[in-house]
């Protein structure tokens, strides 16, 4: 019954926020995301349809459509990617060029395992391959906010929910996963109602911050520092070598 | 069983992350906060706000030794404790000035579409080191005080000097002969410092 309930009540929100989108005129503001929550909002309904008339084959659909689930999903970082670092082509080549590497070290792990002979995702059952596509988009998102804190890009209020929402949904749900697979059967009871819960604070999250579109406020004037990047970085190096021997000078006797 | 901790381990450093990013490491720009970014990139690095004489009888052991004949542990304690909140006071002035210098480099690179990742690397592993040194300086310092400290520091400047004098003694010719050639500082040399 208290599934249900969340069930229903994730729906709602799904629908509201879609619904406040299109009423906003805001939709195609950020149109990855809400292609994501449309996705969301579509298999969740089918599935509710198949859990209320044919109950049995439930478990076999909801783990068969998750991990296409969880690639929608990566269209929400490339969102936060582009919308974000869309004005700042020095921090977008920093952070394409960070999240190229990460891709490239899950790649090639996956190309070693499958070459060693064990499954590629090293997951023997769905839930497993979820959590592993889970931490993917996980580490993608932390590279993101790295990049995001290190360049103080300045970020609306839309865009920081989706951010905290979406990592909120990130963190639980490899927790959640995680230990459903180390603890089995026994923790499928409070994985019912965790998950749900879980969702439902992200879905609180997106609300709360996407009712309405709000532009980010860009500063009027940029710094007016040197425009060739060799020159700047070389200065910067420099006086932290100098502070660095400052420092030694110092503490020596 | 160790990959498992891993992933839960994983996903309470991702909600931390996210919760403690998004509440205080994104300043949103404005004006003010530019243009005073502006003024301090032409400000020394280094934590100005102490003289260097101040600085120099901080970390030397001149009071101390004065402290010492007066045989006072009470004096003894209250003069340790004041110098080292001053010596941790002007190693946090260092650390913020650093950080004020990265925000600045990272404020003029992030528009800049010439900007080279790997000299970016380069530019936050040196803010990176010097952050470590910092807090390996003021940890020494909360342990031992400022002026236990550059006897710490002489010391390990005379065992590298030792160090040095034996592994080229000990050097094969070849390599003692390829080492004369390059003609390096020895550890604790006046070149080696930078002085």
């Amino acid at each position: 019954m208290f599934s249900l309930a969340m069930w229903l009540l994730t729906l709602a929100v799904e629908g509201l926020l879609l619904f406040r989108a299109v009423a906003g005129g805001f939709l195609r503001k950020y149109v990855f995301f809400y292609a994501y929550l449309a996705w969301v909002f579509s298999l969740s309904s089918v599935r509710l349809i198949i859990y209320i008339t044919k109950p049995k084959y439930y478990a076999f659909f909801y783990w068969y459509t998750q991990p296409f689930s969880v690639l929608v999903g990566c269209g929400l970082v490339w969102e936060i990617y582009r919308q974000a670092l869309g004005r700042y082509s020095g921090a977008a080549r920093m952070a394409r060029n960070l999240l190229l590497f990460l891709l490239l070290i899950v790649l090639s792990r996956t190309l070693i395992n499958a070459g060693n002979g064990s499954a590629w995702w090293q997951a023997e059952t769905t839930a497993e391959l979820e959590r592993n596509m889970r931490t993917v988009q996980g580490m993608l998102l932390i590279a993101l906010i790295l990049v995001l804190a290190h360049y103080a890009i300045p970020l609306g209020r839309n865009l920081k929910g989706m951010i905290l929402g979406y990592g909120l949904f990130i963190s639980t749900s490899v927790i959640d996963l995680t230990l459903r697979l180390l603890l089995g059967d026994s923790f499928q009871k409070p994985w019912q109602y965790l998950q749900p819960i879980f969702y439902l604070a992200t879905l609180t999250v997106w609300s709360l911050s996407l009712w309405s579109y709000q532009t980010v406020a860009l500063p009027t004037t940029e710094p007016r520092i040197e425009a060739d990047y060799q020159f700047l970085a070389a200065r910067t190096r420099n006086r932290l070598f100098q502070a660095r021997s400052y420092l030694a000078r110092t503490i020596r006797p | 069983m160790i990959g498992t901790w891993a992933f839960l381990l994983f996903g309470l450093l991702l909600l931390a992350l996210v919760i403690l990013l998004l509440q205080r490491a994104m300043p949103s720009a404005n004006d003010s906060e530019e243009s005073s970014e502006e003024a301090e990139t032409q400000a020394p690095v280094y934590a100005q706000s102490f003289p260097q004489r101040l600085v120099d009888r901080l970390f030397g052991s001149e009071d101390w030794e004065f402290i010492a004949k007066q045989e006072s542990p009470r004096l003894k304690r209250l003069f340790l404790r004041q110098r080292t909140t001053l010596a941790l006071s002007w190693l946090l002035a260092a650390r913020e000035d650093a950080t004020k210098l990265i925000r600045v480099h990272s404020a003029a690179a992030r528009k800049n579409s010439r900007l080279e990742p790997l000299v970016e690397f380069r530019v936050i592993a040196d803010y990176v080191a010097f952050q470590m040194l910092c807090l390996l300086i003021a940890l020494v310092i909360w342990l031992r005080g400022p002026v236990t400290m550059r006897r710490l520091v002489g010391y390990a400047d005379a065992l590298s000097e030792r160090l040095y004098e034996v592994i080229t003694r000990v050097l094969p010719a070849e390599l003692a002969c390829e080492n004369s050639k390059r003609e390096p500082a020895p550890p604790g040399s006046q070149r080696a410092r930078g002085r």
